[in-house]
């Protein structure tokens, strides 16, 4: 399939990510080695509880971790440049060109003072140069490109005339401005109503067998990821558990979290029967156990599992966190 | 089925409109309150600025025009406000005199305002070490009460109204720098100034495109509060002889003129320090309403 052409040349290639914050004179562990990537058009679902440091990790790629948060260790390759530890000058000469970002609160991330056209002309005049009038015409382009029907009217609408759904398409063409390789989407349909969740989603879907760029999907919901998204990654405890081809992740997961999370979710799991929870919560950063972070949730534990296990690569291409593979 | 429901459902309502009438003239009866302080403040503010722009409509003789045969007349219908000892008539005094104070007072609030809302923005957005370095300095500044900075900063740079304006500007700076940095710190936490960097605006445009708009309440009501302050000082600069130079009117200089013959010609300072107060006092009141306006979170007074 497209694993080997993904594998030659991947437009994300996150090496070891270790994201902290200091607090006081200690450090709190956050991301704790994660390692995925994204091929050429492909799309890549980052899945994981609250606390699981999924959020986080994007943030860490799109180069948003601000003091007392630091980026301890890792690389994060861009077309294979490393961003880590890159001059911000040089850094925002990529961010929004070569990779945007979709934020979970689609109202709030849009300044209430302009119009919404001239944010996402702003967007385009950050990395293009071009006239106000001919960036609010591809703004209007974009708009339609969303599937915003009166494209015109709403170039002229402050955000708080839009409706959430609305304004989420609005965030959505504006990190489409400038054709980035890579579009991230932290928990994009969170904040929205169910129906008004399937028409992102649908927008979205519908881009990606449109455009070439390739998406990072970051979301609680495995359900939403299993529809979206072609390679799936299961993070827990600021590392990854498990990831691979989605059909094959969602077909027969090895990674009790996995199995887990897939039972605990309707959709996935077929709809009929009793969905299970995960007993227990996810640990406090600062009291992450030795070892595997799930082992005090997994009903497999073993003494073994007081040590972290090596990511393990299976034989149909996908790797597993866990002493049981 | 459907019964309790609705009892359940009218309930909250009877409550609401019970509390209604009780909660509604209060804040009704603060709003007229604040409307009326405003329109105050904007009566008193026309009384003083319509004769000081019209000028020499008003006035028919020049400020310096001296008459020495008409000294120490009393106010007359020929001499609207009187005459003092060299015979210039008061009322073209004051109405030229308010082009230096308020003039001077709005070129210390554009200078300092500039100054210190430009300080109070890098310090607000970057925070680190260079905001560190800014605002302990502007506390080095607060530390000193503001007059006596401003009286000292005249007595270095001597004398004028220039020096004036630049000393009074200068107490200005960390009071706006405090304000805008405050502000600038809550609006750089906000999802769009996250969003815009994710775009790939560099710092400047952020600040000038995001932040200040968000500090822009903040800076309106410190400008109209430290408008009147800034007249008041720039009055009494000149009262103590450090401001504007004789024979060049300003009002705090004619109030210091007239004093020593305040028992034969009281005209000659109650009239600009009327004045003064006027302008002082009708500004406060649109700057107090302003800000119950703009950040009615803020406590009053």
């Amino acid at each position: 399939m497209t694993a080997p052409a993904a594998a030659a040349a991947p437009v994300l290639d996150v090496r070891n990510l270790h994201t902290s914050f200091r607090r006081g004179r200690g450090v709190i562990k956050i991301v704790r080695g994660v390692s995925f990537r994204v091929g050429r058009s492909a799309s890549v679902g980052l899945v994981g509880e609250s606390g699981s440091g999924k959020s986080l990790t994007a943030l860490s790629v799109m180069g948003l971790i601000e003091k007392p948060g630091f980026i301890a260790e890792g690389q994060i390759l861009l077309n294979g440049r490393d961003l880590v530890g890159m001059p911000a000058a040089e850094l925002s000469k990529i961010q929004g060109r070569e990779l945007a970002m979709v934020f979970q609160e689609p109202t709030a991330a849009l300044n209430p003072l302009y119009h919404v056209g001239k944010q996402v002309a702003e967007a385009i005049r950050a990395h293009q140069d071009v006239s106000q009038a001919d960036a609010l015409d591809q703004a209007r382009k974009l708009f339609e490109l969303v599937g915003i029907a009166d494209a015109g009217h709403v170039l002229r609408q402050y955000p708080h005339q839009l409706s959430g759904g609305m304004c989420q398409r609005v965030t959505i063409a504006t990190a489409l401005a400038n054709e980035p390789g890579l579009l991230i989407l932290d928990e994009p349909t969170t904040a929205l109503d169910t129906t008004i969740q399937a028409q992102i989603l649908d927008v979205v879907g519908e881009l990606r067998t449109r455009l070439e760029t390739a998406i990072v999907f970051v979301s609680h919901d495995i359900s939403v990821v299993a529809e979206m998204c072609d390679e799936l990654v299961v993070m827990y405890g600021g590392q990854v558990m498990e990831s691979g081809r989605m059909d094959l992740v969602i077909g027969s997961p090895k990674h009790p979290y996995t199995q887990g999370l897939i039972g605990s979710a309707l959709s996935v799991s077929g709809g009929s029967g009793r969905l299970e929870s995960i007993p227990g919560e996810v640990p406090d950063p600062q009291g992450m156990p030795p070892g595997c972070p799930f082992a005090p949730r997994c009903s497999h534990a073993m003494p073994q599992c007081a040590t972290a296990p090596p990511l393990a690569a299976l034989p149909d291409g996908r790797t597993v966190a866990c002493w049981l593979y | 089925m459907d019964e309790p429901l609705l009892a359940g459902g009218a309930l909250p309502l009877e409550v609401a409109v019970v509390a209604l009438p009780d909660d509604k003239p209060a804040t009704r009866r603060s709003q007229l309150l604040r409307q009326k302080n405003f329109l105050a403040g904007v009566v008193l503010l026309c009384i003083v600025i319509i004769p000081v722009l019209l000028g020499p409509v008003v006035s028919s003789v020049g400020p310096d025009v001296q008459n020495p045969a008409l000294s120490f007349l009393p106010p007359s219908l020929g001499h609207l406000m009187g005459t003092d000892q060299y015979g210039r008539s008061i009322w073209a005094r004051v109405v030229y005199g308010g082009r230096y104070t308020i003039g001077a007072s709005l070129a210390v609030v554009v200078l300092g305002g500039i100054a210190g809302t430009a300080l109070g923005l890098v310090a607000g957005y970057l925070r680190g070490t260079v905001g560190f370095i800014i605002m302990r300095a502007v506390d080095l500044l607060l530390a000193f009460p503001g007059i006596l900075l401003a009286l000292g900063v005249t007595a270095i740079l001597g004398p004028s109204l220039v020096n004036a304006v630049i000393a009074v500007a200068i107490v200005a700076v960390p009071l706006y720098a405090r304000i805008v940095e405050g502000a600038a710190r809550e609006v750089a936490n906000l999802p769009y100034v996250r969003a815009a960097k994710a775009l790939g605006s560099g710092p400047g445009h952020i600040i000038w495109r995001h932040i200040l708009p968000g500090a822009l309440p903040g800076i309106i009501v410190q400008t109209t509060v430290y408008l009147g302050i800034a007249a008041l000082w720039i009055a009494s600069l000149g009262f103590l002889g450090l401001g504007v130079q004789p024979p060049t009117p300003e009002w705090g200089q004619m109030v210091s003129d007239g004093q020593a013959s305040l028992s034969i010609a009281w005209w000659a300072v109650v009239f600009p320090g009327a004045f003064l107060a006027a302008f002082v006092v009708g500004v406060s009141l649109i700057g107090d309403a302003l800000r119950d306006r703009l950040n009615p979170t803020g406590a009053g007074t």
